[in-house]
Parts: structure tokens; C-alpha cells; sequence
């Protein structure tokens, strides 16, 4: 039997999230931005590399990302991944929303200690 | 156009996507040696970090396709790969499902046909035919009533009725041509094409504007009658048809399934105001009235019409309308309600035909699916391979089952058309086919379900190392198939058990002693014309003038006269008194009307007493003969002969000149002078009914009959007969239903019903039977394949061929024994329901014996002959099929 590669631990989008953010920042090719997450997330979450993958196939299905070949850092022709208008748009969107998630979780999480 | 974009840059996409992930690893495998690491140690651990690539990637792709919509064409087209390497076992399956998804398809057909979708027309749930109970005779079945026509008008007001069709039938006759032809001509209320909505097939209905327009006389043909006429020509309307030496315009056709009346329709106008005295009023009641309201209203109704005219309706009588699909529902619903469980039986077998023959080939595709399953393959999407398959199977067994389906509804129309409805046709349409598919996808997932979710839990390790070899299959299948094949021989084997009752009670029903000789007899019913013939004399005489021509005509050995009284299903049922006995009100005896020649020509013996003479015939002497039945049941003492009857319900009503004609007292004392053997007067599947016989000229309707023995065929007598009939008057025709005696009981409903159910009942459990067969012969094949090497180790080692025959026997002995067993074991549960079903089937033990011992036969046939294929084995070759 094949484990399923998908997060449970994350909420839905959370993947999808942390790439676009990641990106907005500098395109970067696959390995780079696997990297860089994890790094980024001091190794607190536990993310198979590969799961990227599909992730991304659905971001480029949605126009939130376009790639292109470039140059990783060792000067190797890669491919890049960097985030589209309509990409930015998603992203300030869903952080809005999440920060007024968290908002909301917050409070009823300091009311539930009082 | 996104998706089309999509579609066409998908190639270039996933290319692009096996590259970026092929960069990953290597990337990461460069960066964990840079670390430090061996390079197999790098890739080892790359791997591990990023998953396993080829699911990735697959899990990656499908963000650019329809995912189940493609892993199922996948599915599809691997199904049908699959199929076509294994011919046979598809053929086998794809037939037994064709045959189970026909069978039970034409059997909705049907069923839609005659019950839910009877007639064409509209709101036929709401229309009722005007019956009630005669309280005069209790026990009786319904009446229908006739109104006159300042009744009819008011019955149209009665609340709860949205509106009355009326109609009265004249016998009349096409004149012009060089024999007269009976017809039915039926004046219908112009209201009929808003009542009943049925559109013409040319031209048009009746219609209300027939009933103001004055300039010439509009008639519309049923499309019986277009096609008997007319020969189905197209080109009709506005000819000419004389009837009764007048002209009438062909206005309209109507279809096939519109059977209101079976011939021609005139507007009621045509027909003289004071000759609307017998209308039969079909009613359409308002939306949510119900039957009972409505016999309410009615009853009231008509109890008042009583008071006013006494001699139409009984003396005692309570409403009971019935809707126009009742009697049909009754006579044929529970015979198809009982032929839809045996379709349903061979459904389930035909289903677990397949059952087996998918586990046993699963059995040689274990490893097959081990691999499927190493690979990476889930559970679930394996069962849903398998799944696919057995739909693909199921899809294309229920192709040719529609085929099967609406070929067998027509051969079971066309076969048994008095059984049904004449409204009833056979369609293929949307609610058939769609039930059809929903059976093909049921039955593909009552089939493919229980072997997938076990073919779909392999167990890898072992499969991988017997990869290649056959093993013999596991304990777990085994007992599913030999539980499949059980089950299939007891339901097989309750197939069989009805089918043979439902057999011997047609034998005993036909060849049951009738009591009377229908052979080269034939019956010739004459209508007379309205307002002729109105005195007794004249009746009698035209008739006997008739007959001494007929006993003329070359061919012709005896002619006699009976007035309904043929058998098997003769006279009118009616009370009877007997002179110094307290008179019984549920008395009944059947009374026959008909000469002293009835008797001789239909070879019926005189026991005692005598016939009447000429004389007394043609005065209609105050005498009666009675049946043994009559004399045994009333005169246990025999002294029948002399003793007085009399009929007191035999009144000749004043409602209608010369419908009736007879001696002035018909309800008088009659004498017995004679008893008669017993003959067939309640059907063929019923108890002879006490019977008397009456002096034909005592009491004559508007028609007579004729019974006529010939030399050949008696049908072949016909046309001469009818040239002589003319002789004497050229307008007189003869009726239609001219029938041979001996066709006649083959055409009787019960007969009919029977026979359709003996025959589909019998067909339905020998296809049971072969399926069967098939699954027994197939599991006794791979069991016998499956242990080729065992057997070749045992022969080796010195055992017998009778030995290793009978390890083969004995292990599928067990499994027919059991089922035969739990089948029997059903059957007789159930005995007294499959008797029912059976309808009035013979009662015969040995029936029983002999469906268990021809199963046992072709049982033993079907598994000896793989079986014998394995002691046949050499060993040395048996060892060597590893």
C-alpha cells in the first residue's frame, strides 16, 4: 500500500500559500524552493519534497504561476517557477483571510483561558 | 477554451515536469554528497526525502486532467484488452448476461405494456366502465349496464363525472360486394376525440361538430379493419363504404392501439333519438374523485332510473365501477407478476454465472494483480478495474439483451394476442431502455463486486514468489464459488420445479375429457338485422329454412343449431327453481339453448329419457334436457326425467322490440324428458356446471348459430356455406369469428395463459439449466487445470484413473448434492405458492423426481467430461506444465 503524499497536517492551501509567498519574493526552480521552505519553517513541518510537485502542476493549471528556464545557483539550466499578477492577487487575498482566521481562533482561544 | 489549450500543451507540460524532477533529485543527490555522502548513499537518501517519484509525477499530471474521467478510459480500454484475450470466457459471460438482461427486460416490457402503460388513452386512470353487482345473483362477476339516452344525459350531470362517452354497437353488414361482411358499426358521442385524445393515424376522429353537420354521413375505421378492408392503403380517406345499403364518407383511421371497438365509428347523431335505448356509458370522473364517491353518486343515480323502469336492472343491485385496466390487471397481472420472479431467478443466475467465471479466471490473474498491487496500485483502484470490467461485460450483455428483449415481447404478442389487451403494443422506449441499463449496471455490480473486493486483497509476498506457477487457489475462493455454484443449482432447480408443474397442469388442462368431440366441427354465428324477424314464427322458421339449406352444401354431414350453448365455455348462468323443492336463492345451472341435433353433432350421449321431436322444436314446447352433473347434484334419487324446472329470471323485456323474441310464458315449468353425459360448460380449467338444455326456438336473441360437421376441413366449408346462406336471403351475412371447435378451445384465454406460461416458464428454467451448466462445467474445468501437477505427482506415485476421477467428483459432488438439496428444500417450502403460481397445476410428486434427475444427468455430463480430461493426464507432461 502507498502512503497517500499529502499533509494532514496543514490546513488546505497552507502548501499552495508558502509557495506563492516563497516565490513572490525571487523565482526559484523546484529543489530551491523545497529548500527554502523547509528551511524557512526551521524544519517544524514536515514536508516530503515531492508533494511539491503537484502542488505546483495545480498552480500552473490555475495561471497563479508560469515558468521558464533559467540558471539555479551552481549555473545549471533549470526550471523557474514565479508567481503571476493573477498569482498575487490570490495570495494577498488568502493571507487577509487567514490572518483574520487566526484572529478569530486567537480570541476564542484567550476567552476559553479566562 | 482553456481546456482545449490545456489538452494540447499536456504532453510539453508533463515532459517538462519529468525533467523538473529528475533536476530535484539530482540536485539534492549533488548537494548530499557535497555533504559528505557516497553517491548510492545520496540517491538513497534524495529518494527517501522526496517520495516516491512515479506516483508523484502520476499524482503531478493529473492536475491537468479530468482524473476519474481518464483513469477510467484507461480502465476501459485495459477491460476491453482483457476481454479479447479471453474470447470464450467473454462470450460465455456476455451471453449469459444477455440472457438474463433479455429475459427480464421483455418482461417489463410487457408488464409496461399491459399494466403501467395500457392504453393510449388520456387520463386512463380516471375512466371507469359502468358496472355494478347483480345482488340477484350473488357470486356473480360484475355487469355492466346500458342507459337510454334521456338517462344518459342525465348521468352527464352527475357531480363527481367529468364527462360520459356513449356508445351503441350495431351488427351490420358492408352490402355492394358479392358476399355480404359483418360489421360492427358503433354510434359513438360525438364527444369522444376531447374525451379520449387519441389522435387519428389519417385524417380524424369523431368529432362535435359531426353531431350539428347535416350534408353527409362521416365514419371513421379502426385500423383493424383499414387494414382487413382496405388492405392498409394509405390513400382512404373521403371513399365511399356502403353499409347497410347506405353511404358513408372515410373521414379518419385510427391507430393500431386504439381498440375501443374493433371496427367502424359513426357520430350517435345518425342515429335516431328513439333508437338510443342501449348506450353504454364509459365514464371519465373528475380528478380526486374516488370509486367510491362515485358508486355513491351513480348508484343513487341509477336506482332512481330503476324505479322508473324496473326491467332494466336487476331487482337488487349495488354500484361497483371498475377502472377500465381492472380485468386485465386480474387476469394477466399475477401471471406476470409470477413471471417476472422466474426472470429475476434467471437474472440472479445468469449473475452468478458470471460471478464464477470472473473468480476463476481471477484465480489465474492473481499474479497478474500482486504486481498491479506492488507497483503501487491502490485497493480501491483495483476494484475498480475489476469493477470496470464486469460493467464492460454487463454493458455489452445488456446490448444484445434490449435486442433479445423486444424480439421476445413481440414472439409473446404475436403468439398469445388474446391474452392481452388490444390496446396493449410492444415499444422499445426511454422508461424500458433506461431500465434496462439501470439492470445491466446493477447486475454488473451484483456480479463483479464479490469477486473484485477479493481478487483486490493479493497476498504480495506469496504471489511473488509463486509467481508464474499455477497454486491452487485459496481456501476463501473456493468456498465462494462452490457457494455461487450451489446457489445457482437450487435456484435452477426451483425453476424447474415450477416449470414441470406449470407444464403438467397445461397437459392435464388439454387433455382433460372435454365430454363432447370438436373435431371437423365448425361454429357459424349468424347476426339477424335490426327490426326483422319479429315474431317467434318468423325466427324460427328463417332459421330452419337456413339450416335444411346448409345440411345441402357437399362436405357437410350435420348441421345444428346452438345459441351460445358451444362448449367449453357455453350458455348464460342464470337461477333455476325445481317444482315441489324450496326454491334456493344461489341456485345457478347454465342454460342452453339449441335443438335436438346439438347433441349427435357434438357426440354428446343421451343417459336416460329422450330428445324432443320436430314438433315439439318448432312449437318450443314447454320440455328441457338436463346434464348429469344437474341430475346428480338435485335428483341424487334418478328420478330427474319428469320432474319440472323452470327458469325464473327468463323474462323478455319491453325495452326493445325484437332484441328478444319467444313463446309467451319463458319463465314457465319446463319438463325434464331427458339426461345427457356431461360436457365442458365452465372453461376449461373448471368443474363442470349443472347444465339445461332448452328448445332454441323458446328464446331468440338477434343472432343464432350454427353448428356444422364436415366431411374435411370445416373451415374449407365455409365459403359454399355462405353462398347457400345468400341463396336464401343476399343480405345475410355471417359473422366474423367463424371458428373451427378444435381451434377454438386452443384459442380459450386459460388455455392461452396457460400455454404462455407452461412455455415461458419452461424456456425461462431450461436457459437456467444451461447456465448452470456452464458454471458447473467451467469450475470443474479449472479446478481439474488448477490441479494438473497434484494430479500427474499422484498418478506418478501409482494412483488410479478411477481414484483421481473420483478426487475430482467428490469435491463438486458435494457442492451439486448441497444445492440440489437447499433447492429442493425451497421448493417445497414454498410448495403451496409454486402450486399457486403454477396456476391449477397438476399435483404430480413424480414431476419432482423427474427434475432432480434430469439436473442430476446433465449435472454428471457437465462434470465429467473435464474430468475426465484430468485422469486422461500424463504424468510426466503434468509435472512438466510447471
Amino acid at each position: 500500500m502507498v502512503r497517500k503524499p499529502e499533509y494532514h497536517d496543514l490546513f488546505p492551501g497552507a502548501l499552495e500559500l508558502m509557495i506563492l509567498k516563497t516565490l513572490s519574493r525571487k523565482p526559484v526552480h523546484g529543489y530551491a524552493l523545497a529548500q527554502q521552505i523547509k528551511e524557512r519553517s526551521s524544519d517544524l513541518l514536515q514536508i516530503e519534497e515531492g508533494s511539491l510537485y503537484p502542488a505546483l502542476q495545480r498552480m500552473l493549471k490555475a495561471g497563479w504561476l508560469e515558468s521558464e528556464m533559467g540558471l539555479s545557483s551552481n549555473n545549471r539550466p533549470v526550471r523557474i517557477f514565479k508567481v503571476t499578477p493573477v498569482g498575487k492577487k490570490h495570495l494577498e487575498k488568502e493571507i487577509s483571510s487567514i490572518e483574520q482566521m487566526f484572529a478569530g481562533i486567537s480570541r476564542v482561544l484567550a476567552l476559553a483561558e479566562q | 477554451m482553456n481546456w482545449l489549450r490545456n489538452l494540447l500543451t499536456r504532453r510539453r507540460r508533463y515532459e517538462e515536469l519529468s525533467q523538473s524532477i529528475r533536476e530535484h533529485l539530482e540536485e539534492k543527490t549533488a548537494a548530499l554528497m557535497s555533504d559528505g555522502m557516497s553517491r548510492e548513499e545520496a540517491e538513497r537518501e534524495a529518494r527517501c526525502a522526496f517520495g516516491n517519484p512515479v506516483v508523484i509525477e502520476e499524482r503531478s499530471r493529473e492536475a491537468w486532467q479530468w482524473p476519474s474521467l481518464e483513469s477510467t478510459a484507461a480502465d476501459l480500454s485495459y477491460a476491453f484488452r482483457q476481454l479479447r484475450k479471453a474470447p470464450g470466457f467473454s462470450v460465455v459471460v456476455i451471453l449469459s448476461l444477455a440472457l438474463g438482461i433479455g429475459a427480464t427486460t421483455s418482461m417489463f416490457s410487457l408488464i409496461y405494456a399491459v399494466l403501467l402503460h395500457p392504453v393510449p388513452y388520456a387520463d386512463w386512470q380516471r375512466l371507469t366502465y359502468p358496472s355494478y353487482l347483480n345482488d340477484d345473483q350473488p357470486g356473480s362477476p360484475v355487469w355492466w349496464f346500458n342507459l337510454n339516452w334521456a338517462q344518459y344525459q342525465q348521468l352527464l350531470q352527475a357531480g363527481s363525472i367529468e364527462d360520459v362517452v356513449g356508445s351503441t354497437n350495431v351488427n351490420s353488414e358492408i352490402t355492394g360486394r358479392e358476399l355480404p361482411e359483418d360489421v360492427t358499426l358503433t354510434y359513438i358521442t360525438e364527444n369522444v376525440d376531447a374525451f379520449l385524445r387519441v389522435p387519428a393515424m389519417l385524417g380524424r376522429n369523431i368529432q362535435r361538430s359531426d353531431a350539428e353537420s347535416t350534408g353527409g354521413q362521416p365514419i371513421v375505421l379502426s385500423f383493424d379493419f383499414w387494414m382487413r378492408h382496405y388492405n392498409g392503403d394509405r390513400d382512404v380517406l373521403n371513399r365511399t363504404l356502403e353499409i347497410d345499403h347506405k353511404p358513408y364518407t372515410v373521414v379518419g383511421v385510427m391507430p393500431r392501439d386504439y381498440a375501443w371497438e374493433r371496427d367502424l365509428y359513426v357520430p350517435m347523431s345518425l342515429l335516431p333519438t328513439r333508437e338510443r335505448i342501449s348506450v353504454l356509458p364509459v365514464m371519465k370522473l373528475k380528478p380526486g374523485v374516488s370509486l367510491a364517491t362515485a358508486d355513491a353518486e351513480v348508484g343513487a343515480l341509477l336506482h332512481n332510473f330503476a324505479k322508473d323502469a324496473p326491467q332494466q336492472f336487476p331487482t337488487r343491485f349495488r354500484m361497483r365501477l371498475e377502472h377500465i385496466t381492472d380485468r386485465i390487471v386480474l387476469s394477466i397481472g399475477r401471471t406476470l407478476v409470477q413471471l417476472v420472479v422466474a426472470v429475476l431467478m434467471l437474472l440472479v443466475v445468469g449473475c452468478a454465472n458470471c460471478s464464477i467465471l470472473l473468480l476463476a479466471r481471477g484465480m489465474s490473474r492473481n499474479s497478474e494483480l500482486a504486481v498491479r498491487s506492488a507497483l503501487g496500485a491502490s485497493r480501491s483502484r483495483i476494484v475498480r478495474q475489476l469493477l470496470v470490467e464486469s460493467l464492460v461485460l454487463a454493458v455489452t450483455g445488456s446490448l444484445f439483451g434490449i435486442l433479445l428483449a423486444f424480439w421476445m415481447a413481440k414472439l409473446i404478442f404475436g403468439l398469445f394476442p388474446d391474452v392481452f389487451m388490444h390496446e396493449s403494443v410492444i415499444r422499445i422506449n426511454l422508461p424500458i431502455l433506461a431500465f434496462s441499463v439501470v439492470l445491466a449496471v446493477i447486475s454488473g455490480l451484483l456480479f463483479g463486486l464479490m469477486p473484485s473486493l477479493r481478487m483486490s486483497r493479493p497476498d504480495i509476498a506469496q504471489m511473488m514468489q509463486t509467481l508464474g506457477r499455477k497454486i491452487a487457489g485459496g481456501k476463501g475462493q473456493a468456498r465462494s464459488l462452490n457457494l455461487l455454484i450451489a446457489a445457482q443449482i437450487a435456484l435452477t432447480v426451483v425453476l424447474m420445479g415450477a416449470a414441470g408443474f406449470a407444464i403438467s397442469g397445461f397437459m392435464e388442462m388439454t387433455h382433460r375429457d372435454s365430454g363432447y368431440d370438436p373435431a371437423h366441427l365448425m361454429s357459424v354465428p349468424l347476426p339477424f338485422h335490426r327490426h326483422s324477424l319479429l315474431t317467434r314464427e318468423q325466427r324460427a322458421e328463417y332459421i330452419e329454412t337456413l339450416r335444411r339449406k346448409i345440411a345441402t352444401v357437399q362436405g357437410v354431414t350435420q348441421v345444428a343449431i346452438s345459441a351460445d350453448a358451444t362448449p367449453p365455455d357455453s350458455g348464460e348462468t342464470r337461477p333455476f327453481e325445481i317444482l315441489g323443492t324450496p326454491f334456493a336463492q344461489k341456485q345457478f345451472m347454465r342454460a342452453e339453448f339449441t335443438d335436438a341435433k346439438y347433441f349427435s353433432a357434438l357426440r354428446i350421449p343421451l343417459l336416460e329419457g329422450r330428445l324432443w321431436d320436430e314438433t315439439e322444436n318448432t312449437r318450443g314446447a314447454a320440455v328441457c334436457i338436463i346434464n348429469q352433473t344437474l341430475a346428480r347434484e338435485y335428483f341424487p334419487n334418478g328420478n330427474a326425467v319428469g320432474s319440472q324446472i323452470r327458469l325464473p329470471d327468463l323474462e323478455i323485456p319491453a325495452v326493445n322490440p325484437g332484441e328478444l323474441v319467444g313463446v309467451p310464458d319463458t319463465t314457465g315449468w319446463l319438463q325434464v324428458i331427458g339426461v345427457v353425459a356431461d360436457s365442458l360448460d365452465n372453461g376449461l380449467d373448471k368443474p363442470v356446471l349443472p347444465a339445461v338444455y332448452v328448445p332454441y326456438s323458446r328464446f331468440m336473441w338477434e343472432f343464432t348459430q350454427f353448428l356444422i360437421r364436415t366431411d374435411g376441413p370445416p373451415l374449407a366449408a365455409l365459403h359454399p356455406i355462405q353462398l347457400a346462406i345468400q341463396s336464401i336471403n343476399s343480405d345475410q351475412q355471417t359473422e366474423r369469428n367463424v371458428r373451427d371447435l378444435q381451434q377454438w378451445i386452443a384459442q380459450e384465454p386459460e388455455v392461452q395463459q396457460q400455454r404462455l406460461f407452461s412455455i415461458l416458464f419452461g424456456l425461462f428454467s431450461s436457459l437456467a439449466l444451461a447456465l448452470a451448466l456452464i458454471g458447473l462445467y467451467s469450475v470443474v474445468s479449472y479446478s481439474v487445470a488448477q490441479r494438473t501437477n497434484e494430479f500427474g505427482i499422484r498418478m506418478a506415485l501409482g494412483a488410479q484413473r478411477t481414484h483421481v476421477l473420483w478426487i475430482v467428483s467428490r469435491s463438486i459432488g458435494v457442492t451439486v448434492v448441497s444445492g440440489l438439496a437447499a433447492g429442493l428444500v425451497v421448493f417445497v417450502t414454498l410448495h403451496s405458492l409454486l402450486m399457486h403460481i403454477a396456476g391449477n397445476g397438476g399435483s404430480n410428486p413424480f414431476i419432482l423426481v423427474g427434475v432432480v434427475a434430469l439436473f442430476i444427468f446433465c449435472a454428471v455430463l457437465a462434470s465429467t467430461i473435464p474430468a475426465m480430461r484430468a485422469t486422461s493426464i500424463d504424468p510426466m507432461q503434468a509435472l512438466r506444465t510447471e
